[in-house]
């Protein structure tokens, strides 16, 4: 009989407590972008910010109580779920919104861990509260910011004016957990390279060759820079061969650069993630079924 | 490009700082199977008797004493097997009765020992540009090399050179690891005197001590002679001393023990006549043979024969198996490349042949899944 008693040194707590620090550092950004700033300039009341700190508390409180009826191990990675919930939301989502696409994320990471375990459930999330925030009619910044956009320039951009979640839009912030994520023996590092790296030589090749509509701040897509860096790499719902992760960002990298320059979707990177997580995930139950059928040997 | 990996120290697990001599076991055991044939007919036996054999390997009695009875006993891994068992009478008697080679000059006759001692090998050696020895113990903490190096350095050495001289080979290389410091100021003193020997030092990787590996590592021919510190000191006995080798060094380490030690010990020694020499921090423990990644589970009642290098008491495994996540990291590190994520994700029905139970995958799965039973479709 043999067990494991050696196993690769990593400490995944502390790995995971400097993850939470890196989400309140969005967070705190999120509440100084969305509201702080304007609260100092007499634009808006103080109590616009209570939202996102309600929204914080529901997240945690949601992701806890799932762990807790699925009998999960309660660790850091839970607490980072109900925080990442809640970092997703557009800054005017309505709380009531958020509460039933929250808890519609919940169902279907439950069933998803039924019938299609590499589908990306957070993505789904993001799409669903996109698509509610669209058939209300409410805009995906915040109010101020919708009105003087065209005001910003690049490095407004790449500092976090834009569209998104409501702390997640800043470049700047994403490309430094990027670097820490990064250290971790488990990050999938090269996946966000490959699709930023194809999503910028599109972006470049198209734009330059109509200068006259280049906007270095448009390459600046705080959607595709999220969704690069934390949803494509997750492991649970990304190829495991290289050949497969090459295919699988890049794929993503393109239909972004699609969708958000070409239809105009500003967050149409979810989709775009949203397709190609779906035929991966979708190969890989049949593709794992078809070898489950037979015992096969692999010979040199 | 295969992706070598270093195996991270676990500061609760100590490396040997000494020797300890069980010497004297009064009674031993030797695996005996009905096909084979006995070559002794009497009850008293010498040191360096030999006993029977199984057509290739013939055993000899590393003590002197009574053959006792053919016993069936438990063989340490749950099953029974059949020995032959002799009573010590502890007089040290030698078969060889005083014959002893004492030069140390390779001579002619040396060299048709040589000749007859390496003749299965003697197409390799011919064509030999040069000879290796690989002094690299893959498991963390093991130190039997490091004391084969320290007592018998230089009859090893001498061996090397004997056999480069027979064969005419030009250069030795003797292959180290970095963090095998004690080989390394071991030999620095002996080999001043020869300066056909040079040294190479390796980086701590996993696997290296594996001579197929080490041979893609320095991109060696396939056909390279690569020695180990245990064949020569082997060599050197029957060459040299004209007998036959009587102790092995099993280390002797773990988590759940305060005092580690290497052993010097005969063939057939049971365990527990070691045991007595260890102090155990906890009252459960697991032994394991032949260390933590590569090796299996064993209990008192193993017999130490010459495949045992390594003895680990650990405290019981503190892992639960969790789902797998898909990182990929076995499918990386698999120096075989078996697809054990193939084997995971179908519970076992796609196996491996290739796979060598090296325990890489194993070590560096985050979900603590036990790789190899996958792979191997257990
Ligand atoms: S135990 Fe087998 S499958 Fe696992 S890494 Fe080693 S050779 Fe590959
Ligand atoms: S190392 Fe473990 S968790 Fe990672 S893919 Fe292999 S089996 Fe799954």
């Amino acid at each position: 009989m043999k067990k494991k008693y050696l196993t690769y040194p990593r400490n995944s707590k502390k790995f995971y407590s400097v993850l939470v620090f890196f989400f309140l550092l969005f967070f705190s950004y999120g509440i100084y972008k969305n509201g702080l700033v304007y609260f100092f300039n007499k634009e808006v009341q103080i109590s616009s910010i209570y939202p996102f700190f309600l929204f914080f508390f529901i997240g945690i409180v949601e992701s806890f109580g799932y762990a807790f009826l699925r009998k999960e191990k309660k660790d850091f990675r839970v607490l980072l779920r109900g925080m990442c919930l809640a970092l997703l939301v557009p800054p005017s989502t309505p709380i009531g919104l958020f509460v039933v696409c929250s808890l519609f994320y919940f169902l279907i990471l439950f069933l998803s861990s039924l019938f299609l375990p590499k589908i990306s459930t957070m993505n789904l999330y993001k799409i669903f509260l996109i698509l509610g925030m669209f058939l209300m009619n409410i805009p995906l910044c915040n109010v101020i910011e919708s009105y003087n956009s065209y005001l910003y320039g690049t490095l407004d951009v790449f500092f976090g004016r834009g569209l998104g979640g409501f702390g997640t839009t800043s470049i700047f912030l994403l490309i430094l957990c990027y670097f820490y994520l990064s250290t971790d023996y488990y990050y999938k590092k090269e996946m966000p390279i490959y699709a930023l790296s194809s999503y910028a030589i599109l972006f470049f090749l198209f734009f330059l060759s109509t200068p006259s509509s280049f906007f270095l701040k448009d390459f600046f897509n705080p959607s595709i820079f999220f969704l690069s860096i934390f949803f494509l790499p997750q492991n649970e719902v990304s190829p495991v061969s290289k050949k497969g992760q090459v295919i699988y960002s890049v794929g993503v990298g393109c239909l972004s650069f699609l969708f958000i320059h070409f239809l105009g979707w500003l967050e149409g990177a979810f989709l775009a993630f949203g397709i190609v997580n779906l035929l991966y995930a979708v190969g890989s139950v049949l593709l794992i079924r078809h070898f489950s059928t037979k015992e096969t040997l692999y010979k040199s | 490009m295969r992706k070598y990996i270093t195996i991270a120290k676990d500061p609760s697990i100590k490396v040997s700082s000494h020797v300890t001599e069980v010497m004297s076991p009064s009674v031993i055991y030797l695996p005996i199977h009905e096909t084979d044939d006995l070559l002794i007919t009497k009850r008293k036996v010498y040191k360096g008797d030999s006993l029977f054999t199984n057509g290739e390997n013939p055993y000899f009695s590393p003590i002197s004493g009574f053959i006792e009875k053919i016993v069936k006993r438990e063989n340490g891994f749950g099953e029974v097997e059949t020995y032959l068992q002799i009573k010590n009478d502890f007089q040290e008697n030698d078969y060889y009765r005083g014959v002893e080679n004492t030069t140390m000059m390779i001579t002619t006759d040396i060299k048709k020992k040589i000749k007859d001692f390496f003749g299965k090998s003697q197409a390799s050696l011919k064509s030999s540009e040069s000879l290796i020895l690989n002094t690299i113990e893959d498991e963390p903490y093991v130190a039997n090399t490091s004391f084969l190096l320290k007592f018998y350095g230089r009859e090893i050495i001498l061996m090397l050179d004997a056999i480069a001289t027979t064969y005419k080979i030009p250069s030795i290389q003797i292959v180290l690891k970095e963090t095998d410091r004690d080989s390394i100021e071991s030999l620095e003193e002996i080999l001043n005197i020869y300066p056909n020997i040079t040294t190479t030092i390796l980086k701590d990787y996993y696997l290296l001590g594996k001579s197929e590996f080490l041979k893609s590592f320095l991109n060696l021919k396939e056909n390279q002679m690569i020695f180990s510190p245990d064949e020569l000191i082997r060599s050197y006995y029957e060459i040299f001393k004209l007998r036959k080798i009587d102790f092995l060094y099993v280390t002797f380490t773990g988590d759940a023990i305060s005092n580690p030690q290497v052993f010097k010990v005969k063939v057939g020694t049971p365990i527990k006549d070691i045991l007595g020499e260890v102090k155990f921090l906890v009252s459960e423990y697991d032994l394991i043979t032949n260390g933590l990644l590569m090796g299996s589970i064993c209990d008192e009642n193993l017999i130490i024969d010459s495949s045992i290098r390594v003895i680990y008491a650990m405290k019981k495994n503190k892992w639960k198996e969790s789902p797998c996540i898909s990182c990929g990291k076995c499918n990386e590190v698999c120096p075989m490349n078996c697809n054990p994520y193939r084997s995971v994700q179908t519970k076992g029905k796609y196996k491996s042949e290739k796979c060598i139970s090296c325990g890489l995958c194993t070590y560096v799965c985050p979900s603590h899944l036990f790789i190899e039973n996958y792979t191997k479709g257990r």
